[in-house]
């Protein structure tokens, strides 16, 4: 962190100096290692058994943290009646919650994590699945677990992490004082976990480890990922992804999903925030298709294609070399070089018909039928690669105006500095003249429908043409099932429900 | 040099000349200041991009910023070379089928050319139906993002994508 997050690296010097405990797990020594109060090496590959040892150490020694004011399970504010929270008895000092916020929990808050394979909010499990309150069943989620990370020993920790005992004791001490009523820890990790072969569990071991700690959604807690590129939060968040649609909205299975009801009672429970998913999908939809979404069309939710398995990276690089995919956009990265097995991602460039790459130099993706190393090796030739390719050049980030969320989620609005220069422009340009081009060839088939009937109106600036990045912004809100753009986006109504008190 | 001999600090007055004294920050002549965020890594420090002349001259650190307190990186202090570098391209280049070099193209020509090859492939790929279940999609078109795109354009971008039926896109975010 001191070296590749070094501005972000004062606020944990900061903290140090005011008395925080940093600890530094690493296989490699490295700057931040020698700014830390203790360094641990650790073997690559086996935080599972570090981080399984500190479940172990805190549910063996009963030092998991139970709720602040011992209300049987509920925080602070608690309506027996209507069975929901009153956020003014923990709101900020001054923070007046909105009255249509709705303020769900308790009882009712039971969504189980899952396969989020196909969105994010988890299968759709019973809002009322047994319970015992003593922790004591054996077969309850709190006994198995402990039964489960029984087997992570500091022993083990010694053999496989190469961590001695007496070290591992010193942090598994250190974070058990740093949590509780008065004080968070905070665990912080990169791409050492996220792309390492078993990169979820040991973040799965972690949030477990938090939750124990009491250290989830409090101030200075959580399980924070340093994010490596500017708005790489923001990308999956509004994704360009193929599993899913803006705000974490699944796309739809074609074996798993029917109509829009039938979507939403498979996607997700009724409980907790996700039980307003129909406002949620409803409002995107009305974003996207206006006044052709009425509640009679299930709000052209049949307009969105059906997924039927992974359409992934690696699956569209195959379906390239068999043939399938015909037509490639490349944004702003370069796959052949920071992809997994370039030769596959130029093979594949080489099948197809078209390519448009967009960015601020021709990269290897873009002139690869000239410099590939399989036409030095002679496995591709020039002349016979029949892909066209469209260089089209990129403005930069102080050529055009927008939004970042940076890596603890904060967005972050960049004015635009000045023009970009000659043909350089932002993709905002691109996508919306593309697409307005693409309306004015469509005809009337039923198959141009979703495309023809999208709202693409947004005020255009300046001589070049640019949408209006700030209404675009807007628009991210979704609209109400009315048609209107919400007030806050704290209060996406469900159509025809009463406003919420 | 003589100052410095006489034993004055060699980091005050001493050190000055004429040339010294007639230096100016870059700052100072900019027609222009734009607070902007550093595109590097996600931790989103605050940039202060100085304009002279439709040129980019500085870009330093926002001292306002909540996130950075005026700070940048090396890599960051050195954003305004991404912006300025000879070798960025600022013209469309075109390569056809079976071609050995790059040519020219007009960006508008380019605009309406693509938009052309979305709309055939489209037409020529799609699938109403897979297996005997509604899909309404094209598996010929494709889209790969970088981790830098701006939110709005991430969104217009999956917004198109997925009216056009074009289910697999993708982004540095999974990569």
């Amino acid at each position: 962190m001191a070296e590749c997050h070094p501005v972000g690296y004062q606020w944990v010097m900061e903290a140090r100096e005011r008395g925080a405990k940093v600890f530094h797990i690493d296989p490699r020594f490295s700057r931040t290692s020698a700014t830390v109060d203790r360094y641990l090496p650790i073997r690559a590959g086996t935080d599972i058994v570090l981080l399984g040892a500190l479940i172990n150490y805190m549910l063996s020694n009963g030092l998991d943290f139970r709720d602040t004011e011992d209300l049987d399970g509920l925080f602070s504010g608690y309506d027996e009646e209507t069975g929901r929270y009153d956020p003014s008895s923990w709101a900020y000092e001054g923070d007046v919650p909105g009255e249509e916020e709705p303020v769900e929990g308790g009882e009712r808050h039971a969504e189980a994590a899952g396969a989020d394979s196909y969105g994010a909010r988890g299968a759709g499990a019973s809002a009322t699945p047994p319970r015992d309150p003593t922790l004591t069943d054996p077969r309850c989620v709190y006994q198995i677990v402990k039964r489960h990370y029984s087997r992570y020993t500091p022993e083990m920790v010694e053999e496989l992490c190469g961590i001695p005992p007496e070290r591992f004791h010193e942090l598994a001490e250190a974070i058990t004082a740093n949590s509780g009523r008065e004080r968070t820890t905070a665990w912080v990790y990169s791409v050492g976990w996220t792309q390492h072969s078993v990169g979820v569990q040991y973040i799965r071991a972690a949030a477990i480890l938090q939750l124990l700690l009491g250290n989830m959604g409090r101030p200075g807690g959580g399980v924070m990922a340093l994010r490596g590129h500017a708005s790489i939060q923001g990308s999956t968040d509004i994704p360009t992804l193929f599993n899913l649609l803006p705000g974490y909205i699944a796309m739809p299975h074609a074996y798993r999903h029917g109509g829009l009801d039938d979507y939403l009672r498979r996607e997700g429970a009724d409980t907790g925030w996700w039980g307003n998913r129909r406002a949620y999908v409803v409002s995107l939809l009305k974003a996207w298709w206006g006044d052709a979404a009425t509640e009679d069309n299930d709000y052209c939710f049949g307009y969105l294609p059906r997924l039927t398995g992974d359409h992934g990276h690696y699956a569209t690089v195959m379906g390239q070399i068999d043939g399938t995919v015909k037509g490639y956009f490349v944004v702003g990265e370069n796959p052949v070089v920071g992809s997994a097995n370039g030769k596959a991602q130029r093979l594949g460039l080489a099948n197809l018909d078209w390519l448009v790459v967009r960015d601020l130099v021709p990269v290897e993706t873009a002139t690869f039928w000239k410099d590939a190393p399989e036409i030095e090796t002679g496995e591709l030739r020039t002349e016979e690669i029949g892909t066209e390719v469209f260089f089209l050049p990129a403005a930069s980030h102080v050529e055009k105006e927008g939004t970042f969320t940076n890596t603890q989620r904060l967005l972050q609005w960049r004015e635009k500095a000045l023009d970009p220069p000659g043909d350089c422009r932002s993709d905002l340009w691109f996508y919306y003249h593309l697409g307005k081009r693409i309306r004015q060839r469509l005809g009337d088939d039923e198959i141009d429908r979703p495309v023809k009937e999208l709202t693409w109106d947004y005020p255009e600036i300046g001589e070049r043409r640019d949408p209006d990045a700030e209404a675009v912004l807007r628009e991210i809100n979704g609209r109400a099932a009315g048609g209107r753009l919400p007030a806050s986006p704290r209060s996406p109504s469900p159509p025809g429900s009463p406003p919420r008190s | 040099m003589i100052r410095q001999l006489k034993g004055e600090d060699g980091r005050g007055r001493a050190a000055r000349s004429a040339r010294t004294d007639a230096l100016r920050p870059h700052v100072e002549e900019a027609e222009t200041v734009a607070r902007s965020v550093c595109p590097y890594c996600a931790v989103g420090c605050g940039q202060l991009v100085y304009v002279k002349d439709g040129e980019v001259t500085q870009i330093e650190g926002d001292p306002d910023s909540p996130i950075s307190r005026g700070r940048l990186c090396p890599k960051g202090s050195a954003s305004r070379q991404l912006v300025t570098h000879p070798g960025r391209q600022t013209k469309v280049l075109y390569r056809r089928p079976y071609g050995t070099e790059w040519e020219p193209l007009d960006l508008e020509t380019a605009m309406d050319m693509i938009a052309d090859r979305v709309v055939r492939t489209r037409r020529e790929t799609w699938q109403q139906t897979y297996e005997g279940r509604q899909v309404r999609r094209t598996l010929g078109i494709a889209g790969l993002g970088g981790a830098t795109l701006d939110n709005e354009e991430n969104y217009l971008m999956k917004k198109l994508y997925t009216a056009l039926g074009a289910i697999q896109v993708e982004n540095q975010a999974r990569i």
